[in-house]
């Protein structure tokens, strides 16, 4: 369809944005795909982004995976505009629903990481302020718990149990009813 | 992070318990009650998160013994179902001090009529009195559902309805959204709710009335959105609603306009859906939208008998000059479509038309002696229209979609219609039949592959042929989810 991915590359050629991970690695991008972090955002609107941005809390590992993300979800969000369709009711475009699965396959795939990782887009994403990576990532966390026994759950997270016998037993019984 | 060591540490490190508190919330805050209550049963730390947690969403149906058909749960089941929402509720709030943060959504759904009921309002009750909650929701349930409900039963879940009323007024005066079903009231008590609820601003009604045919009048200053459906009413008054925005009115029994408004200065958007029954009045909108200049509007016909009487743009102008998008759903199989013109012609600032075609097995009623019995009509189902204006031409226009179109001269002549009285007119857009899943049993022939290539060049030209429009035709390929 015509009006699916037009007007997308347009502005974006427009400004280039330096940003420095914590191990001086530095990456070119578009202020468009820059811009996904609110952090980033307030920097570029408050003009102290010349001679890069350092990111001394984000890794060039992590950094390079959070770019990744804010790119796709940067051109999905110039798609979205593209094809406005002036009222987003239940019968929205196609090339809206298109778009949207295309992002979601990107989404599951870009989650699939050993959990070490996971939790430092977490903190990535929370620096930089990117909600919908935020969101994404702490729900994949909570996705992870669905349905575990608490026992599950400090295998799996490496949570040591620091309550005291009397402790755990008050809990139990307070939270009897999660447990039926 | 970056300066802790190699990836040997982050194995054996707890990093969940070490995220910042928001973060920690917002991952329990994704969770079922019952996994974010499991959650907090692990360390300190995770134990003192819990109460700080500024969303909770406490359903019923998470306690049941299978998830959601009612009707096959005993009763029994549903009593402790509802005691452990009462539970879970007063565990957790229990939990929270005073001086903490506001509590953002509290949204509880529990049945009706036993002590579980009184449980939780009284506890959500108490929170309100001692702490800040943002949008409090009551979604309250009958043990028994609407197909089974007996005269009796309305009767009873109205009694307890007030006893639960009048048991725990605070907790009815911070509700912000409150959804009710199958109760039968007297006629102080619907009064007696919209004064006690006054912060109220979603109110959904089903199944509920004061007995047959009674009259409803509702005023309220918070009310923002009103949704009734399968309420028999002869007639709902929205007298004075100076924050209503949104109105969803589905399924009625009267024999006259089912609402009528009075005061509601701030109306946007009404959406009405009924199934046309051969005694259901023929509905004239420049009468029923009385004064509301809606700006959208949403006809659902449920395959059945059309129940909107087509009226000329002089009747119309003034409950439709506002109008900017108009969608007419589910419009028979067997209908002309030329009656919605009407739309059009009516609504000068219209931006979108939007039309659904689809006989839509799994909703309709197709058993012929059922019908007699139920009074489905026996009519044709489409209305007759007779344009007045020739040379009509609308200038604001700019998209028409339509769902279930096929490649007949009906559909092909209705676009060439709407092409030739529009001035502006930017984009079509053609969704081939719309199978929903469940219909799709009963409907094996109907196919919802996209356009082929070569029918959609040819659908194009006979379309556009002699037009001379410039506008663009899209042949998306239609979802099974509408």
């Amino acid at each position: 369809m015509a009006s699916a991915g037009s007007g997308d590359e347009k502005a974006a050629a427009a400004a280039m944005i330096t940003l420095i991970s914590s191990d001086n690695e530095k990456f070119e991008v578009t202020e468009a795909t820059a811009t996904l972090s609110q952090t980033i955002r307030h920097m570029i609107e408050d003009g102290c982004t010349d001679g890069g941005v350092p990111l001394p809390n984000v890794t060039s590992k992590i950094l390079a995976r959070v770019i990744e993300y804010c790119k796709k979800h940067a051109t999905a969000a110039a798609g979205e505009e593209g094809s406005s369709s002036s009222f987003s009711d239940a019968a929205f475009l196609e090339v809206d629903r298109a778009f949207l699965e295309e992002l979601e396959e990107f989404d599951d795939a870009f989650l699939e990481v050993d959990r070490a990782t996971l939790f430092d887009l977490i903190l990535a994403a929370n620096y930089l302020d990117i909600k919908g990576l935020l969101n994404l990532t702490c729900q994949k966390v909570a996705d992870s718990v669905k349905g575990k026994t608490p026992e599950q759950i400090r295998e799996m997270y490496n949570i040591v149990n620091d309550l005291t016998p009397e402790e755990e037993a008050e809990i139990r019984r307070e939270t009897q009813w999660a447990f039926e | 992070m970056g300066a802790r060591g190699k990836s040997s540490t982050h194995d054996t490190e707890d990093r969940l318990s070490k995220l910042p508190d928001d973060i920690l919330l917002s991952v329990l805050e994704c969770l079922d009650i019952r996994d974010a209550a499991r959650t907090g049963t692990l360390s300190r730390r995770l134990r003192q998160i819990i109460p700080m947690l500024s969303k909770l969403i406490i359903k019923v149906n998470s306690f049941e013994p299978s998830n959601g058909n009612r009707t096959n749960i005993a009763f029994d089941d549903l009593a402790e179902a509802n005691a452990t929402v009462a539970e879970a509720t007063k565990s957790i709030l229990a939990r929270r001090k005073a001086s903490q943060d506001a509590i953002h959504l509290l949204s509880l759904e529990f049945y009706l009529g036993d002590e579980g009921s009184i449980s939780v309002a009284q506890t959500i009750a108490g929170t309100m009195e001692t702490q800040i909650v943002g949008s409090a929701e009551f979604a309250i349930l009958t043990k028994t559902g609407r197909p089974k409900c007996t005269e009796d039963d309305v009767l009873l879940h109205g009694r307890q309805l007030m006893l639960l009323v009048d048991a725990c007024p605070k907790a009815f005066a911070g509700l912000t959204c409150l959804k009710l079903e199958n109760v039968r009231l007297d006629k102080p008590d619907f009064p007696k709710i919209f004064s006690t609820c006054k912060r109220l601003e979603f109110l959904r009604l089903n199944n509920c009335d004061m007995g047959m045919l009674s009259l409803l009048e509702v005023e309220h200053p918070q009310l923002s959105e009103l949704e009734t459906d399968h309420c028999n009413f002869e007639r709902i008054h929205l007298k004075w609603l100076p924050r209503l925005t949104k109105l969803t009115f589905m399924i009625w029994i009267a024999q006259q306009d089912p609402f009528a408004f009075g005061y509601v200065p701030l109306l946007q958007s009404v959406s009405l859906t009924n199934v046309g029954l051969s005694w259901h009045k023929m509905l004239k909108l420049s009468e029923v939208l009385g004064n509301a200049t809606v700006s959208t509007l949403h006809l659902n016909l449920k395959s059945e008998k059309i129940w909107v009487q087509p009226e000329g743009p002089r009747q119309l102008l003034s409950v439709f000059h506002k109008l900017r998008l108009a969608n007419l759903i589910n419009i028979s199989e067997e209908c002309d479509l030329n009656w919605t013109m009407f739309v059009l012609q009516g609504a000068p600032s219209l931006e979108e038309l939007q039309i659904t075609v689809q006989d839509h097995f799994c909703e309709m009623l197709r058993d012929k002696e059922l019908r007699k019995q139920y009074a489905f009509s026996e009519e044709k189902k489409g209305v007759d229209w007779e344009e007045t204006a020739s040379g009509f031409k609308h200038h604001k226009l700019a998209a028409l979609k339509i769902y279930g179109f096929r490649p007949q001269d009906k559909f092909v002549r209705y676009v060439r219609r709407v092409i030739e009285a529009t001035v502006n007119l930017e984009n079509i857009f053609l969704y081939n039949k719309i199978v929903c899943e469940r219909c799709k049993r009963t409907v094996p022939k109907a196919s919802r592959s996209p356009w082929p290539k070569k029918q959609r060049f040819s659908l194009r030209n006979r379309i556009t042929s002699g037009t001379n429009s410039f506008v663009v035709i899209h042949f998306p390929s239609s979802s099974s989810s509408y």
